[in-house]
């Protein structure tokens, strides 16, 4: 059994204002940085065969404080686990996008054409999940069937993962909530005779408020 | 906190969005002999019962408006042990929340289903074939989507207000079929979800669209964490 941990990063100041945010490399804010501490000692006595992080500083910051408490980790960046690219839109609010760009917005929100709509110079959901999902594919083949991989990255290429890796359509990924610093994971060749990946958890973030979010 | 995902099929704002919590029932003897237990109603083992208590005290917080719970030990005694402490409620049994029903194979360890009967064990295997098969006896895999999918709906048109906080507890596989359908998920990979004894799933209507429901958290077993409880 595979097993995928996917840890989104902690909270940025576009996060808290709700901005479209892809390549454009925000750092963490302070409540994000205190989640990411949290996040590490969460994770600090977990087995991990190996640990990787996309390359934009949200992500890697977020994996600073387990570094930290486990110098025997040597973790692996790439940047084709990074988030969505929004082109010309990145920072952009919602509400801007919906005012300026009316059009593409609406064909976006349409679950039968969404997921192969660009903002301009950005990418569509597509393009975006066929780029993480290639990565983690070869990622997976490149260690024992028993492995358990850590991967620090992004909202949407964690739920493009779990789409891809569970055979979900990938117009209705936004249905998996990511909270920031939440643990998400997917595994192979599961427990209960299945051959296929399945979801084992999703959006856990016990670390940062005992028990969740949601009540 | 918030969540990146901009994808959404409406934007439609809702103020009042229902939220239903999923508990899948404690350990039972036959959950650790990987035995086929289908409509069979067999108890909770000691353990089982701890972790019924553990995940009552996990959700002490929480004001449930409704309660439903298959009819079968397992889920009622679980069922119970979160409603013990809230005397206003009722737990409202219902037969569709059952487990398959696994006809001849209930009480046989999976093992021996796929001894017993190769052919059927490997299309059962298959997850792109599953739906479509029935057990000898019991029932086929799209009787049970439809059954536990009707349930959903006269429970869904029941809590009409808003706002409310709905506890369903079942098994391992009416819950797969139960999050599918409220996640719209074809019944072909409603077998994505794997649900461990008494784990916790939260989910919530989106609050920009009426009617879609999102996943908060899936199969939170924390309470059980640190307790020598963590059986699956």
């Amino acid at each position: 059994m595979t097993t995928l941990l996917l840890v989104r990063h902690g909270e940025t100041d576009g996060n808290a204002f709700n901005l479209a945010q892809g390549h454009y490399d925000a750092p963490l804010n302070e409540t994000g940085r205190a989640q990411a501490q949290l996040l590490g000692q969460r994770l600090i006595n977990w087995q991990f065969d190996a640990v990787y992080s996309s390359d934009s500083s949200r992500a890697l910051q977020t994996a600073e404080p387990l570094l930290k408490h486990r110098p025997d980790i040597e973790i692996m960046i790439s940047s084709d686990i990074r988030e969505k690219n929004y082109g010309d839109c990145e920072n952009y609010s919602w509400q801007q996008l919906r005012n300026e760009y009316a059009e593409i917005f609406a064909q976006i929100l349409d679950p039968e054409i969404g997921s192969d709509i660009r903002f301009p110079g950005g990418e569509t959901d597509r393009e975006h999940m066929d780029r993480v999902a290639s990565f983690m594919r070869k990622t997976v083949e490149n260690h024992d069937e028993d492995a358990t991989i850590l991967v620090f990255s992004h909202g949407g290429s964690i739920k493009a993962t779990a789409a891809y890796m569970c055979n979900l359509r990938l117009e209705d990924k936004w249905r998996l909530k990511t909270d920031n610093t939440s643990i998400s994971s997917v595994i192979s060749e599961p427990t209960w005779r299945d051959d296929g990946w399945q979801i084992e958890r999703w959006n856990d973030t016990y670390h940062l408020n005992g028990f969740d979010s949601h009540e | 906190m918030n969540d990146s995902n901009l994808s959404m099929p409406e934007l439609i704002f809702n103020p009042s969005p229902r939220t239903i919590y999923l508990v899948r029932h404690g350990e039972t003897q036959g959950n650790l002999d990987d035995k086929a237990q289908g409509h069979l109603d067999v108890p909770l083992t000691e353990t089982g019962c701890l972790q019924a208590k553990a995940v009552a005290e996990r959700l002490s917080a929480v004001e449930f408006d409704a309660v439903y719970s298959s009819d079968l030990k397992r889920a009622f005694d679980t069922a119970k042990a979160i409603t013990s402490q809230r005397a206003q409620l009722q737990i409202q049994t219902r037969s569709q929340l059952r487990e398959y029903h696994f006809g001849n194979y209930e009480d046989m360890p999976w093992d021996e289903v796929g001894n017993a009967d190769p052919e059927f064990y490997r299309r059962w295997k298959n997850l792109n074939d599953r739906v479509n098969v029935k057990f000898p006896g019991g029932e086929s895999m799209l009787d049970a989507w439809e059954r536990i999918g009707g349930l959903l709906m006269e429970i869904l048109a029941e809590h009409q207000q808003g706002n409310e906080t709905i506890l369903i507890v079942g098994h391992g596989g009416s819950l797969q079929a139960v999050l599918a359908h409220l996640l719209n998920i074809q019944a072909k990979n409603q077998w994505v979800f794997l649900f461990d004894n008494t784990s916790v799933t939260v989910v919530r209507e989106h609050q920009y669209t009426p009617n879609a429901w999102q996943i908060h958290q899936f199969n939170d077993t924390s309470h059980l964490n640190g307790i020598g409880l963590n059986a699956k």
